[in-house]
């Protein structure tokens, strides 16, 4: 699953985990030559 | 409102097992270790106990093993576990996260000629303790987790549960940055960001493994 922003300043990004096995996950942002990873936890 | 704590211990405890394995090629896999979960303040810690009798290659000073902890830590979740002479370091091991600070490589096998991890990617040098030495990691250092160890047979590590951030490269441009909220989440979960100027951003959504959902 991925997601693309043209042009973009500020955003609020939800995510439906509804589908997804319990388990970690992780988003990864790149924007220009910069990069961000960070983590979640889906449990029911 | 029903209390999550026992489950949420239970669930931390198999989300953190840790396969352990030899540093040295080929990789063999002597074991697996499932952590007592403990709470510090507002915090889920993981205590992991490597016995060294079953790890004997710790017996010996310059002697590693890996504890790969799934799904924490990012795409190479492995934690380095080393042992070294007390006289020069005033302490019998170390446990750094295997992961350059810079662009998350992992290292290279440690060198017992100069004493030092190199990182795979851009070639930052870094000690036994994790702390910089050379290159474009530029002052940041391997993260290191809390030992004890107090001569016996066990060697207890805490490894943070749920840790916010898992890396962060470069973000000179970031204005603001959420954590995801909820977190822990079962439907939705939601973070929000702003960056200086406008730009084309890319979001991937990936499993523990590094594959993509």
């Amino acid at each position: 699953m991925s997601y693309q922003f043209l042009e973009a300043r500020a955003k609020r990004v939800d995510l439906d985990v509804s589908s997804f096995p319990e388990g970690v996950y992780f988003y990864e942002m790149r924007y220009g030559t910069n990069h961000l990873v960070k983590k979640f936890v889906v449990q029911r | 409102m029903k209390d999550l704590t026992v489950p949420m211990r239970d669930f931390l405890r198999r989300m953190l097992a840790a396969s352990v394995f030899t540093t040295a090629c080929p990789h063999i896999l002597p074991g697996k270790i499932e952590p007592e979960i403990k709470k510090k303040n507002d915090k889920f810690l993981g205590i992991f106990k490597v016995k060294i009798s079953k790890y004997p290659v710790l017996e010996k000073v310059w002697g590693f093993v890996v504890l790969h902890v799934d799904g924490v830590f990012g795409y190479f979740p492995n934690i380095i576990v080393s042992r070294v002479p007390n006289a020069d370091y005033n302490c019998d091991f170390t446990a750094l996260l295997d992961q350059c600070p810079h662009l998350c490589y992992v290292m290279y096998s440690f060198n017992e000629e100069t004493f030092t991890f190199t990182c795979t990617g851009q070639g930052s040098i870094f000690n036994i303790e994790g702390g910089y030495i050379w290159g474009p990691a530029s002052g940041r250092v391997l993260q290191r987790f809390e030992l004890k160890y107090d001569g016996g047979d066990d060697i207890l590590i805490g490894v943070p549960a749920l840790a916010g951030t898992v890396s962060v490269e470069s973000d000179e441009q970031m204005s603001f940055h959420t954590d995801c909220r909820p977190n822990l989440c079962s439907e939705k979960t939601s973070f929000e960001f702003g960056i200086e100027s406008p730009a084309s951003v890319t979001i991937r959504i990936t499993r523990s493994n590094g594959t993509e959902v």
